[in-house]
């Protein structure tokens, strides 16, 4: 195992993250509740490139979990492509390539041997460019996106992002006025807003949005400070503006990544529903409904060429999966545009209950009882969202690949790294895993999968020392029973481990 | 809607006839002098300049009480500067010219026989320019003043204009997209708004100021709408934003035309004082404040280089005031003051209101009546201005002459339909706000064969009234044709003899 993680640079900055979002199938099963056609074609590998793809670790885990597709990842930054590449050298992936280059050069002139690609993905990265810059990364899509290709592009959204234009404004002030760099301008806007609060400065009663923002920003790592706040361009877009420029590419909007923003319309009282649908056009539409329930991101899918989707039956086979265990006989809280949804047991636990031992299709799922007065489908869609339930993938990879991955990832974390999730092979995607989780597995990949509950307990007492973690708490044997008996199982099933 | 020519700007219906105090040079100059600084010495007679004076209307009246001063007015609409003309041309004006231009193109090259300006003016136009004409104006300060010149800015503020900005996002999209007539654009981006209000749509109440402003929408008329919200370019701004900008033209901020704002952070609660207070950046402190106090529109007085600090104690010994709309006896004060209001005790001001009542006071006077230490008086003069209260007389000696002129031309012109609301006031050197129907008064008295007979004024008002079909209003209710026949020779009666006197002392009429 290579030592690249020891590397980990706390101050080289930003997105150490995966997002579900960005999977190819999620992709696709968004675009059909959209109501469009999943590009998907049989016979050949898809091919994915993701424009700005920072540390790259959102990539490698998607390359570890679609073992048979192509994956390329641009960025700007040199030291993000170094760590980008180390990853995937250290986890022997084959199929996903880093190329550091400029928008720019890219939009004059895009290298032949990258080709065209079915999936382009954008994570934030709209948000922070100069107009100029905008212009190349349209242009570089008009380039890359292959016929019926999908666009995934996610920015920070009018109207809900307004009531944080007064922080960044003064952290931005802050750091010109000190010539400072790192967190501390925006921690020093942050004190400022907070002391203005506490002497009841007549603004908070206008923008009753900014100190709830504000305090949720106490507990975010100081790269997302720097990277979200002190970033010299800081667009907040309007869907209409995006969708705009974007049909220069040609391209056109399908649907929401956020699951459940395709839903909006549906869960809107007759009130707010009736004005929206007034609208003739999709982009006007699209705004409104973001004014209605003040968006704050946006998670757009677009598509070259898209097809409406014919007839309804066309996902009734879809293998899904248990995203997670749930322990039985808990109510379940999950946020959405259009508030935030409390659910008792009783209306997910047949579903739960479906797919506690092996895949079920959506078909199966969606003919289930119901048992409460929710419909069916918008049970089922929304455990999508709250993560209860995983697709799995068209063409699902291979679990050593995945496990290979999962393996550098957990030792990264018991080296400090901030890594959150796992390669999933069966989903083609990533699931969500705690750092005891990760320590765990590093434990038991080390014993070459012979380490009994209470090895498990050892290893990862000392990992956590080693981490300077307090374990006198942390119950490590119940972690590690509870490890065994459900995470394991569920991970074999998803393909995270072999 | 929008072509090159205009940059983007909205020039389908033209702008309003507004006239706002706080562009006159004496306003100017009291706000720098509220702010703790002697007003720039000037050699000559003052220049004014004012960029982007749509109709006119306001820089003919700041002309006609000031005919020692040269005033220029710049516009990009011809419309706009065509009225202006012959607004100045029917009073006899020869102290104002109007230039049809465009800052672009005068940032490029400045007129030499345009010269520099003692003060410039710009109400509102940055919000609603590109960031690329932005950087015009500031190309055009360069050229315009010089060392003590006083340059004025009013623009749309953040953050209290963040707030509107969905509803301008939708009007502007409705009025590119829908193909409809401005007017129906703004009807029906109004009332989808007050649908998606109606139905408690959560947008509205994370931005409660739009709640507030659409509410004033139903009062506030399609010109203004449309020429706030549907140009390609509309940007609320911080106040550093701006002062970055004006620096280019070596221009310091010096005071806020809202006089009241000179009191800041002063009159803020101890603590959020101490915050605002301690930070060392101008325009950061400034910017601060604005966010403390929700800032709504700012009137920023840039100054070109450094002025002295105020040798006298505010208002300045010499100055005397006079009293222009008496507050109703024993009723405190509700002043509005940035996004707050600030209540003044009616024992606090009677005094120097009731002084005042006899006649214009100079400020020795009122400080001895007023008995309070010198930042209270300070604070109540200001405070009094803000609230229209009180107003500061010119230095004698005043011609009163070209202003009687302009108001004569006025008033006919509001006998023909003209939407005019204010008169010029030599002896303030600014405008007053008045009725339609005193000015038609004022225009049937002007033309009376005998001014003494109120029954011909009376009659003279009749006509005038039929002609244009304008009714009689008491208490904000219509009066029936027959009672307001009536009852006007009672009026006319009524209106020579107060009004025209209090015109007479505030240099109205000869």
């Amino acid at each position: 195992m290579s030592d690249w993680s020891h590397g980990y640079n706390v101050s080289m900055g930003y997105s150490y993250g995966f997002y579900r979002e960005m999977a190819p199938d999620w992709l696709d099963f968004c675009a059909w509740i959209g109501g469009f056609e999943p590009p998907r074609r049989a016979g050949r590998p898809l091919r994915y490139l993701e424009l700005g793809c920072g540390q790259g670790f959102g990539l490698c885990l998607l390359a570890a979990a679609n073992s048979g597709a192509e994956f390329l990842g641009v960025d700007f930054q040199p030291e993000h492509i170094e760590h980008a590449t180390g990853l995937a050298e250290a986890a022997g992936l084959t199929n996903v390539r880093f190329v550091r280059a400029d928008f720019l050069d890219l939009a004059a002139e895009w290298p032949a041997d990258f080709g065209t690609f079915d999936y382009v993905t954008m994570h934030g990265i709209i948000s922070y460019l100069s107009p100029p810059l905008i212009s190349a990364v349209i242009q570089c899509l008009s380039h890359s996106v292959a016929e019926g290709g999908l666009v995934y592009v996610s920015y920070n959204a009018q109207p809900g992002c307004l009531s944080t234009v007064p922080l960044q404004h003064i952290a931005r002030r802050i750091k010109e006025i000190e010539n400072a760099d790192g967190a501390a301008p925006a921690e020093e806007a942050i004190a400022l807003i907070d002391g203005l609060a506490a002497a009841e400065a007549p603004v908070f009663q206008v923008m009753p949005a900014l100190m709830p923002r504000v305090e949720a920003l106490k507990t975010r790592d100081r790269n997302y400070l720097v990277h979200e706040y002190l970033s010299e361009n800081w667009n907040l877009f309007w869907h209409s503006d995006v969708a705009r420029q974007l049909r220069a590419a040609p391209l056109d909007f399908v649907g929401s990544a956020t699951l459940a923003d395709n839903l909006v319309m549906e869960f809107l009282p007759q009130p707010l529903r009736e004005p929206i649908l007034e609208q003739p056009a999709t982009h006007v539409r699209q705004d409104l409904q973001d004014f209605v329930i003040n968006q704050a991101f946006r998670r757009d899918i677009f598509c070259r060429e898209a097809r409406p989707r014919s007839g309804g039956a066309g996902r009734d086979a879809m293998p899904v999966h248990a995203a997670a265990t749930v322990l039985p006989g808990r109510p379940l809280t999950f946020d959405t545009a259009f508030g935030q949804i409390e659910w008792a047991p009783e209306v997910f636990a047949n579903i739960v209950q479906a797919v506690s031992d092996g895949p079920k299709t959506l078909g199966e799922l969606f003919r289930l009882p119901r048992a409460t007065q929710w419909m069916s489908r918008h049970v089922l869609l929304l455990a999508f969202h709250a993560n209860l339930l995983a697709i799995e993938a068209a063409s699902p990879g291979d679990p050593a690949t995945a496990q290979r991955f999962n393996a550098v990832t957990a030792r990264g974390v018991c080296g400090g790294a901030p890594y959150d999730h796992l390669a999933a092979a069966r989903l083609g995607s990533g699931v969500r895993a705690t750092q005891t989780e990760m320590l765990l597995l590093d434990v038991w990949l080390e014993s070459g999968g012979s380490a009994s509950v209470s090895d498990l307990a050892d290893g990862l007492e000392r990992r956590l020392s080693k981490l300077g973690r307090d374990s006198a708490n942390a119950e490590p044997r119940a972690a590690a029973r509870t490890f065994v008996e459900n995470t394991m199982p569920l991970w074999r099933r998803l393909g995270v481990i072999a | 809607m929008s072509n090159d020519r205009t940059h983007g700007y909205n020039t389908s219906v033209g702008y309003t006839f507004g006239f706002y105090r706080e562009l006159a040079p004496l306003w100017l100059d009291l706000c720098v002098q509220a702010a703790g600084f002697e007003v720039p010495r000037r050699s000559g007679s003052p220049r004014y300049l004012e960029l982007g004076c749509g109709q006119g209307f306001g820089l003919c009246l700041l002309a006609a009480v000031n005919p020692a001063s040269e005033f220029v007015g710049i516009d990009i609409q011809p419309d706009h500067i065509a009225h202006a003309r012959q607004l100045a041309a029917s009073a006899g004006l020869a102290n104002v010219g109007f230039v049809e231009a465009d800052f672009a193109e005068l940032a490029h090259r400045w007129p030499s026989d345009f010269g520099t300006f003692d003060y410039v003016t710009l109400h509102g136009i940055l919000t609603w320019v590109s960031p690329t004409l932005r950087q015009a104006v500031a190309d055009c300060l360069v050229h315009a003043t010089h060392e003590g010149s006083l340059v004025y800015a009013g623009y749309n503020a953040q953050p209290s204009w963040l707030g509107m900005i969905p509803f301008q996002h939708f009007m502007k999209l409705f009025d590119k997209e829908s193909g409809k007539p401005t007017n129906a654009v703004i009807e029906n981006t109004v009332k989808l708004f007050e649908r998606l209000r109606d139905g408690n749509a959560p947008g509205f109440q994370v931005l409660p100021v739009l709640n507030a402003r659409l509410q004033m929408m139903r009062s506030q008329s399609a010109s203004y709408l449309s020429h706030e919200y549907l140009n390609d370019h509309w940007q609320p701004l911080w106040h550093s934003e701006v002062a970055r900008l004006f620096a280019q033209a070596g221009l310091q901020f010096t005071a806020s035309a809202t006089i009241s704002d000179n009191l800041l952070p002063a009159t803020l609660p101890a603590k959020l004082r101490s915050l605002v207070s301690k930070q060392g950046d101008n325009s950061l402190r400034q910017d601060v404040q604005d966010f403390a106090v929700n800032q709504g529109f700012r009137r920023d007085i840039f100054c070109r280089g450094e002025l002295q600090p105020l040798r006298d104690s505010f208002p300045p010994d010499r100055a005397r005031f006079v009293l222009l709309s008496p507050p109703e006896p024993g009723a405190d004060l509700a002043i509005p003051f940035s996004s707050q209001r600030i209540s003044l005790a009616y024992r606090e001001f009677a005094p120097v209101v009731e002084a005042l009542a006899g006649g214009p006071r100079s400020v020795a006077e009122l400080a001895a009546i007023a008995g309070l230490s010198s930042s209270d008086f300070r604070r109540l003069m200001v405070l009094l201005q803000q609230a229209n209260v009180i107003g500061v007389m010119a230095d004698e000696p005043v011609a009163v002459a070209p202003a009687a002129k302009l108001n004569a031309a006025i008033a006919r012109a509001v006998c023909d339909r003209a939407p005019y609301e204010q008169l010029a006031a030599a002896r303030l050197g600014t405008a007053i706000a008045v009725s339609q129907i005193e000015l038609m008064l004022l225009d049937a008295w002007l033309n009376a064969t005998d001014r003494t007979d109120a029954n011909a004024v009376a009659e003279g008002v009749w006509e005038r009234m039929a002609r244009i079909g304008q009714k009689l209003y008491q208490h904000g209710r219509q009066v029936d044709d027959a009672v307001a026949k009536r009852q006007l020779p009672g009026v006319a009666a009524t209106f020579m003899q107060d009004n025209l006197a209090r015109w007479r002392q505030l240099g109205v009429v000869e």
